[in-house]
């Protein structure tokens, strides 16, 4: 029965190992004819191709295979039982056989030496022909019943006739000649029984010893069997629950943390966890476009407060324009034509600083997309402040910039990182005084590999029952109107999605430092560009 | 923008000029003690004093153009101008700074702010300390002439002023 039934298991095996192998060999040749995008786009296709595996056929399967193997080994064990029971059975009989057999040949013996023991001879071959109709069929089965029956009446006769010879005094005169044919006609049938029982035995000997190998086997597989059920359980909650559980959990925290990840399974099959992975990956991009409008309407915001600030730098350049061209009016006629053409190209100044102030906060405010690219951090704060100037100038604040010498780049958003450095600029602007000062300090991390920009004020610091909720999405303590109290929250995003961090240190009536950490790049430069420059320079 | 600052800063001690009848004015009198009044301009765009320094010559004044704040204050020290023409905001000091010291120098003189865009309060601030008007950013010089006559007539001179046609 459990021979069929691991036929059954190892063909089944065999087939789901034959799809996978297909699957693969089909994907491989389809991958290496194809170009990268539709690899990619292959890729992203894969789970519609691949088999469903689920959990719950998991599970299904592992119970009838567990209740299959149960019931192979009771129906195996019951059987072998059986079996020795009945061998049991046949050494028990065979073993009287044998006894009588070598008994009455005993006595037979006995009575040609001593003159006594026919009776008991005679009453061992009865019982041994008992034993022999009793048993007949498996005595058959296991020597052959070639006139055994026979052989034993013939003995039992031979006996008995030896038992009257004996008792008839009036023949006494050939009982010597008789005695002695008689006794030449036992000796043989005799020795025909105990060849028959040796027999006997050495054939019980053998049914015994195959039942018992054949019993110990059946224990060997049903440890076996018992042994590969565990595996496959041990799979299914180990590496397949567990671990993908695992997996989940980092993928979910990494998220969580803001980093921009996509579950990647190299799993052959689906199931349930794909679907969710699935439904999850949804998530995530629903999530990345929320955060995407977010950012994108806080920056606005941001736009928002730069533009009192832009209007005011804006006047500068307009009134020059103004007066200017209206003393070119009031007096063309008085003047010469160089200080005509100077008024002129004044006027052309002037449009074009009235043209660079719009043209920094309109290259901010835009929408853009996401561009990882390697970038000069100095460089950033550089156009932040730039674009923060008009700001910082109305406010009336002076800001102190050191930017360390040979900063390695990072790899980042250019726009991105200017909201982020603006954001710290305006918040730290607003609480400092007119006439007051700002630090920001650019040069490398305490951690390795790290590039740090401090941005500190010193403003009354941040007392410690808000401190904990100042990167809170919607926290602010500015007054209606002013803050959307996602300036933080939408920093902390973007830092993190850079793989880098934004720590807060403060210090109630001495100021605040925020340090923003981020990864220097690994990624090499764009050395095509260099080859073209080279190109360039070797053809001049 | 004119009716905006009239509306919004004007001082009521000062007697309203009719603008349209004062155009094209050719009469001379009241000069100070040298006949001319003397206007400080500060600035810190260079080309603002560049342009009103012939506007307000026409008008028969004697101008001293500054950039620098500080420079403009030593000046304002030594010397007790008329008028003083002076943007608020500034990168050292700011307008309101040199409207009070103007102020605790001389009470006579007449302080005119320029403004970047009108803010109420820095405008409500420097009228509360003695400013006699202000004018905002981007005015015209005929503008500025105007109020420089106002405050020449504030002063009990009568400037003469002709209009470009």
């Amino acid at each position: 029965m459990f021979n069929n039934c691991m036929d059954k298991w190892y063909k089944c095996a065999l087939k789901h190992l034959k799809r996978i192998l297909d699957d693969a060999l089909a994907r491989q040749m389809a991958r290496d004819g194809i170009s990268d995008i539709e690899a990619a786009e292959e890729a992203a296709k894969k789970p519609a191709k691949l088999f469903r595996f689920t959990i719950k056929a998991h599970v299904y399967l592992g119970f009838v295979f567990a209740f299959v193997l149960a019931i192979s080994i009771g129906v195996a064990l019951i059987a072998t039982m059986i079996l020795m029971d009945r061998n049991l059975e046949i050494v028990v009989f065979s073993n009287k056989y044998v006894y009588h057999t070598f008994e009455a040949r005993n006595y037979e013996k006995g009575f040609f030496i001593k003159g006594t023991g026919l009776k008991e001879s005679i009453q061992h071959i009865r019982a041994l022909k008992e034993l022999f109709l009793e048993h007949y069929g498996e005595i058959k089965k296991m020597v052959g019943s070639n006139g055994l029956l026979s052989k034993i009446d013939k003995y039992a006769m031979l006996l008995e006739s030896l038992d009257g010879l004996h008792a008839d005094t009036a023949a006494a005169q050939d009982l010597t000649a008789r005695s002695e044919k008689i006794k030449a006609e036992l000796q043989v049938t005799g020795d025909e029984l105990v060849t028959v029982a040796k027999d006997l035995m050495k054939k019980e000997q053998n049914s015994l010893d195959k039942t018992m190998l054949l019993f110990r086997v059946v224990h060997i597989y049903a440890l076996v069997f018992l042994v590969l059920f565990i595996a496959f359980i041990l799979h299914l909650m180990g590496v397949r629950v567990l671990r993908t559980l695992n997996r989940f959990m980092t993928y979910m925290s990494q998220i969580s943390s803001g980093r921009q990840t996509h579950f990647q399974s190299s799993r052959l099959y689906r199931d349930e966890f794909s679907d969710l992975s699935g439904v999850l990956d949804q998530l995530v991009k629903e999530y990345d476009r929320q955060q995407t409008i977010i950012s994108q309407s806080h920056k606005l915001r941001a736009v928002g407060t730069l533009t009192a600030g832009v209007a005011h730098e804006l006047n500068n350049p307009i009134n020059n324009m103004t007066l200017t061209a209206h003393m070119l009016l009031e007096d063309y006629n008085e003047l010469s034509d160089d200080e005509r053409l100077e008024m002129v190209k004044d006027l052309i100044d002037e449009a074009g600083r009235a043209r660079l102030i719009v043209r920094s906060l309109l290259d901010f405010a835009r929408e853009s997309e996401s561009i990882m690219e390697p970038i000069g951090i100095g460089e950033v704060l550089e156009e932040t402040l730039k674009i923060a100037g008009s700001q910082v100038k109305l406010a009336g604040v002076h800001i102190e910039l050191k930017i360390s010498p040979n900063l390695p780049r990072i790899h980042g958003d250019r726009h991105q990182l200017q909201q982020v450095f603006l954001n710290l600029l305006l918040n730290a602007l607003d609480v400092t005084l007119k006439g007051g000062h700002l630090k920001i300090e650019v040069c490398m991390a305490d951690e390795d590999s790290f590039v740090a920009v401090k941005v500190t004020d010193f403003g009354l610091g941040i007392p410690d029952h808000i401190l904990h909720h100042i990167f809170d999405p919607f926290f602010t303590t500015k007054a209606k109107g002013k803050g959307t109290g996602l300036g933080l929250s939408v920093s902390q995003g973007i830092i993190a999605k850079h793989g880098g961090h934004i720590t807060v240190s403060t210090k109630q009536k001495r100021g605040t430092t925020f340090t923003v950490k981020l990864p220097i790049t690994t990624i090499p430069a764009d050395l095509s560009r260099y080859a073209e420059d080279q190109a360039l320079l070797n053809s001049k | 923008m004119r009716a905006g600052y009239r509306l919004m800063s004007r001082p009521y001690d000062v007697p309203i000029i009719f603008l349209d009848n004062f155009h094209g004015y050719n009469i001379v009198s009241m000069m100070t003690d040298d006949g001319k009044i003397e206007v400080l301009l500060l600035d810190d765009e260079p080309i603002v004093g560049k342009r009103l320094r012939p506007a307000l010559l026409k008008l028969g004044c004697e101008v001293e153009v500054f950039e620098s704040p500080k420079k403009a204050i030593k000046r304002i020290n030594e010397k007790e101008f008329d008028i003083v023409v002076t943007d608020i905001r500034m990168d050292e000091i700011d307008g309101i700074e040199v409207l009070e010291h103007v102020m605790n120098k001389s009470k006579r003189t007449k302080v005119i702010m320029i403004t970047g865009y009108a803010m109420m309060e820095l405008a409500r601030q420097a009228m509360e300390k003695g400013a006699f008007d202000f004018i905002a950013k981007p005015f015209k010089p005929e503008d500025l002439r105007i109020i420089i006559v106002k405050a020449a007539e504030a002063l009990g001179v009568k400037l003469s002023h002709a209009q470009q046609p």
